[in-house]
């Protein structure tokens, strides 16, 4: 886009509202936070993080219908952006209450750490948003870079400071082939703006340049590194066991829905004219991921480590739907990308609530017996896993469902079938949780507060039918524990260390879970709307 | 009124209710969990009494769930579905008048036993594939959760592995099912049009995969040797009503997803099959036979028989799949393995409250320890000797046409197979005739003198199935009217 000279590019302020917002947002907190008082600070930069982040959720859904080119063409609000965009919001609402009460904010100063947050998020909006190689670049590093730091919050705790550390090194390498990348594509095609590329692509026809494929390639492995795509996945159970939680949880789902988002965009628009050379090449990728996400996760005792690999293994699924260039994998990407979030937060809102009740961190032995004391965690957890191996009646299903359909329908019946083993696969690890909720008594030493175990564990106020309604569930995990009356949280001293705000977050998730295996179509209604930036496929 | 959707809607909906009763209300949980069954049973019996046999699928009831996947709410009843579900909803309503776990039942006893009835009863009524899926599934959660939390000693390890075979067992289920809706022209997840379709006749080998999904997905489920394995312990250790409903509910989801996709959709691919399906349900048939011989754990014993007698249902569906059988013989055929699946569904039901009375009283299931019970449990031994007998297939009793069919059946087309299938039966009749007179006969010993007969509730879970038992062997065409394979097949 040239405009004419001494004439800024038309800025449709309107469209970059939500991203504004979460800028601004960002610059307030960071202020709010060098403020003496103890409660502005700890109650108060969260508050007004939480209200950055509504406000944009707010002005994404004002601008929900809106399509068009934002800032010159290098930043473009459509149908996969605002979709993206709200993934990203609510993850992030998510992860500020998680963080709360949590150490990490504590000890980084509450204001860089909320303020490092909406920025990470804000480059994930510019990611999502963006239709431009130099763009693309610049989202992705802005929500990198604040992810390193956050990572190493703990600052007391050695493995924070590796888990961040470790992630810089990777991450930034990930970035520089990336980069890379993008430059040898900017080479052959002449053009960074992705209409461009398809154009230039599909006119001269580059499926065979080796400077093309060579730049396709190098991107693969860049992205690759961003979405833990086997084998560039190493660094993921380190990553996310290290990192505080909060940070892992907001890691585990914004961060992958970014990486896909761009993942879309790029290959199913830009490149799509390669397929016949990149798309076998990631259907292969696709395979190795989920072998390697489902295998390594099978020996895991933290909950944390279990959960990356199973999140490398998501994200074998997901790539499945990039692979068919369909605009029903796209559909199903994103969908999965929806659930994906909400079942990952519900999990590690437990394995939280867990570490802060527990001396046991994120150790599987923390959910032992939580069935009988903690229903209030323990049906989340249980839906979690369930739709993670996904299990009928959940939104875990549905996605999967959807993603197979898609494969088989694109021609690519054995990635369906490879996605079936693969889940096949998960059940041992998923069902391991399950069955230490339920059929394991607690650990003594776990407890804050001494709980009556009887021999066998007696559900109280749980709803098994989670998975015949979306209502039953919350109802059933907030009736109160009868049996093991002496559990009370609330943050108060005496009744452990449990933090209402977190429960608030597993069941809320949990509930979203079911409800989008029993009630999926208006998802499916906010999924459609990606389609409108892949007017090139069918 | 939607008679089909009440069915299926009142138990999950009751299930739902009983989640969120106030824990002081004891009583409760058990008076909805009846009430519940009670009303679905008469849902089904409404349903029974507008049933026309003579029409095929019928009453079908149907609503957009997913149109972006194009998934509907759609249930219909034909001969076979209707047997089942009369099945279902009569074992429910004992189950839950025998209990599960603690007295008074729990809150999430209630909630459990009702979700799983109601996802059984989708089952059996689904006509949309994916409806189907999900609720083949969801029965699995439910019941898995019955044996882990109120099973005997080895119940986590049991339960795990009853959960592991039966989804490692439904995933190419799912594969077979997403197969034939992009075979199906236009795509589709309506069974009946599936089976009016037949998408992959004349497929080749395609089709003999989707064939060996569904098989793989439903030999576990039934189960047939060699996938087998999960069952004995399930059985084993499942608490007494989890038992009940497992070998007379569950196993016959297997057999009935055989004939509903295999047989109904696949019939090609099945024809080429039909032979080495036949063997494997002859050598299910005699291995159970033979292991049950073997044991002493009468619940174990039980488990195995169930085995032998799912084999005659396999080695039935697979005549009636044979490319050479006639019309006549093939309802036979058919008729006679939708029977068996109703009576064994009734006889085992009641071998199973009937070891569990005994497990509860003597503290054993252990038939070399047992002896002379008939002496201080007239009214036991008397029940035991009839479902006894029903299951080794005498005359006259619940199993005996069912069987008899089948094996006139499948005499058309492999008189050999028939042949030695039946040795099946002389095996069991032997091994029930020397339990019987191990444990019942003969000398009662001291320990065993002071036990109480059977009563109250116990009577109440077992005495209507003895009934049926006795009324299904003098009257089958009760039953096989209603089946009517000819109509639908």
């Amino acid at each position: 886009m040239n405009g004419r000279k001494l004439e800024g590019p038309a800025i449709d302020f309107a469209g970059l509202s939500p991203l504004l917002a979460l800028l601004g947002g960002a610059v307030v907190v960071l202020m709010v936070g060098l403020l003496r008082g103890r409660a502005a600070r700890e109650h108060g930069v969260p508050a007004l993080s939480f209200a950055t982040l509504a406000a944009s959720l707010g002005l994404t859904i004002w601008q929900l219908d809106s399509s068009e080119e934002l800032v010159a063409g290098a930043l473009a609000i459509d149908g996969l952006g605002t979709v993206l965009n709200i993934l990203f919001v609510s993850a992030g609402m998510a992860t500020v209450l998680l963080s709360w009460r949590a150490l990490a904010p504590r000890e980084s100063a509450h204001g860089e750490f909320h303020a490092l947050l909406l920025t990470s998020i804000a480059g994930m909006v510019v990611l999502a948003w963006s239709t431009n190689l130099v763009t693309v670049f610049l989202g992705l590093e802005l929500l990198s870079i604040p992810l390193y730091v956050l990572c190493a919050t703990e600052m007391r705790r050695a493995t924070s400071l590796e888990s961040g550390l470790k992630y810089l090194i990777v991450g930034s390498l990930g970035s520089a082939v990336f980069l890379y990348g993008l430059a040898l594509i900017y080479g052959a095609t002449g053009s960074t703006d992705f209409a461009g590329i398809a154009e230039a692509n599909s006119a001269v026809g580059l499926s065979s340049d080796p400077l093309m494929l060579t730049g396709i390639a190098l991107s693969v492995v860049g992205l690759g590194f961003k979405a833990s795509v086997a084998p560039f996945h190493q660094w993921t159970p380190d990553v996310y066991e290290g990192a505080p939680t909060p940070v892992t949880a907001f890691m585990a789902v914004a961060t992958k829905a970014a990486a896909f988002g761009i993942f879309l965009r790029l290959f199913d628009v830009a490149l799509i004219d390669s397929a016949t050379a990149w798309a076998p090449a990631l259907a292969a990728l696709a395979t190795v991921t989920i072998i390697a996400g489902n295998v390594g996760a099978l020996g895991q005792s933290s909950l944390k480590r279990m959960l990356a690999y199973s999140s490398v293994a998501q994200a074998g699924y997901m790539l499945a739907g990039v692979v068919v260039t369909s605009g029903l994998g796209v559909r199903a990407t994103v969908f999965y990308l929806a659930v994906y979030l909400v079942m990952n937060l519900a999990a590690f809102a437990v394995i939280i609530a867990r570490e802060r009740e527990t001396s046991l961190g994120d150790d599987l032995a923390a959910v032992e017996g939580i069935g009988a004391t903690r229903p209030v965690l323990a049906w989340p957890m249980t839906i979690a896993m369930l739709s993670l191996a996904g299990i009928p009646a959940t939104g875990g299903f549905i996605g999967k469902f959807f993603l197979i359909d898609a494969t088989v329908d694109g021609g690519y019946a054995w990635l369906g079938f490879v996605i079936v083993i693969g889940s096949m696969i998960s059940l041992a690890y998923y069902l391991r949780v399950i069955a230490a909720i339920w059929m394991r008594d607690a650990p003594a030493v776990a407890q804050s507060t001494p709980v009556p175990a009887g021999p066998r564990p007696a559900l109280a106020g749980g709803s098994p039918e989670g998975d015949a309604g979306p209502g039953s569930v919350a109802l059933g995990a907030e009736s109160p524990p009868a049996q093991a009356g002496a559990v009370v949280y609330g943050g108060e001293p005496g009744g452990g260390k449990a933090h209402w705000e977190v429960a608030l977050v597993a069941v809320l998730c949990a509930a979203l879970t079911v409800a989008a295996g029993v009630v999926p179509q208006p998802l499916f209604d906010l999924v459609q709307r990606c389609g409108d930036a892949f007017t090139n496929l069918v | 009124m939607p008679w089909l959707t009440l069915a299926v809607s009142v138990p999950l909906l009751a299930a739902a209710l009983v989640a969120v009763l106030p824990a002081r209300m004891t009583a409760a949980p058990r008076a909805v969990a009846l009430g519940a069954s009670v009303l679905a049973l008469a849902c089904m019996a409404v349903t029974w009494a507008r049933f026309d046999a003579g029409r095929g699928m019928q009453l079908v009831e149907e609503a957009t769930w997913i149109p972006s996947l194009d998934i509907s709410w759609r249930l219909a009843v034909d001969g076979m579905s209707l047997a089942l579900c009369a099945l279902t909803v009569v074992l429910f309503v004992l189950a839950v008048i025998h209990g599960v776990g603690p007295k008074p039942m729990t809150r999430a006893a209630a909630a459990l036993l009702l979700l799983l009835e109601g996802a059984t009863l989708a089952f059996f009524l689904a006509q949309d594939f994916f409806l189907f899926y999900v609720a083949f599934d969801v029965t699995l959660v439910a019941m898995y959760f019955l044996i882990a939390l109120w099973g005997e000693e080895n119940r986590r390890y049991a339960a795990l592995k009853f959960f592991l075979y039966t989804l490692v067992g439904s995933l190419p289920v799912l594969l077979g099912i997403i197969a034939l809706f992009l075979a199906a022209e236009p795509n589709t997840f309506n069974m009946m049009r599936l089976a009016e379709q037949e998408p992959l006749a004349g497929a080749g080998v395609g089709a003999s995969f989707v064939f060996l999904a569904f098989f793989v997905g439903f030999a576990i489920k039934t189960p047939v040797v060699p996938f087998h394995t999960w069952l004995p312990a399930a059985h084993v250790e499942a608490p007494t009503a989890g038992s009940v409903l497992l070998a007379g509910v569950l196993l016959k989801m297997g057999t009935y997803g055989l004939v509903r996709v295999n047989l109904q959709m696949l019939p090609d691919a099945f024809a080429e099959y039909a032979l080495p399906v036949a063997l494997l349900g002859v050598v299910s048939a005699l291995y159970g036979a033979l292991v049950a011989l073997a044991q002493t754990d009468l619940k174990r014993l039980i488990a195995y028989t169930s085995i032998n007698h799912m084999g005659y249902v396999i080695v039935g569906v697979a005549a009636a799949a044979a490319g050479g059988i006639s019309a006549e013989a093939r309802e036979l055929a058919i008729d006679g393995a939708v029977l068996q699946m109703v009576a064994h569904g009734v006889v085992t039901a009641a071998l199973f409250f009937l070891a569990g009375f005994i497990q509860t009283r003597a503290r054993t299931r252990d038939l070399g320890l047992l002896n002379g019970l008939i002496r201080p449990m007239p009214v036991y031994g008397t029940l035991v000797a009839v479902a006894f007998f029903a299951s080794l297939g005498l005359p006259g009793l619940a199993q005996f046409p069912a069987e008899l069919q089948i094996f006139l059946g499948v005499f058309d087309v492999w008189p050999a197979v028939a042949a030695v299938t039946v040795i099946g039966i002389v095996i069991t009749a032997g091994l029930f005739l020397l339990a019987l007179q191990r444990a019942f006969l003969g000398e009662t010993s001291e320990q065993w003198r002071g036990l109480t007969d059977v009563r109250g509730r116990e009577l109440a879970a077992v005495v209507p199935l003895i009934v049926l038992t006795v009324a299904l062997g003098v009257f089958p065409r009760l039953v096989l009217d209603v089946i009517n394979s000819g109509s639908w097949l």
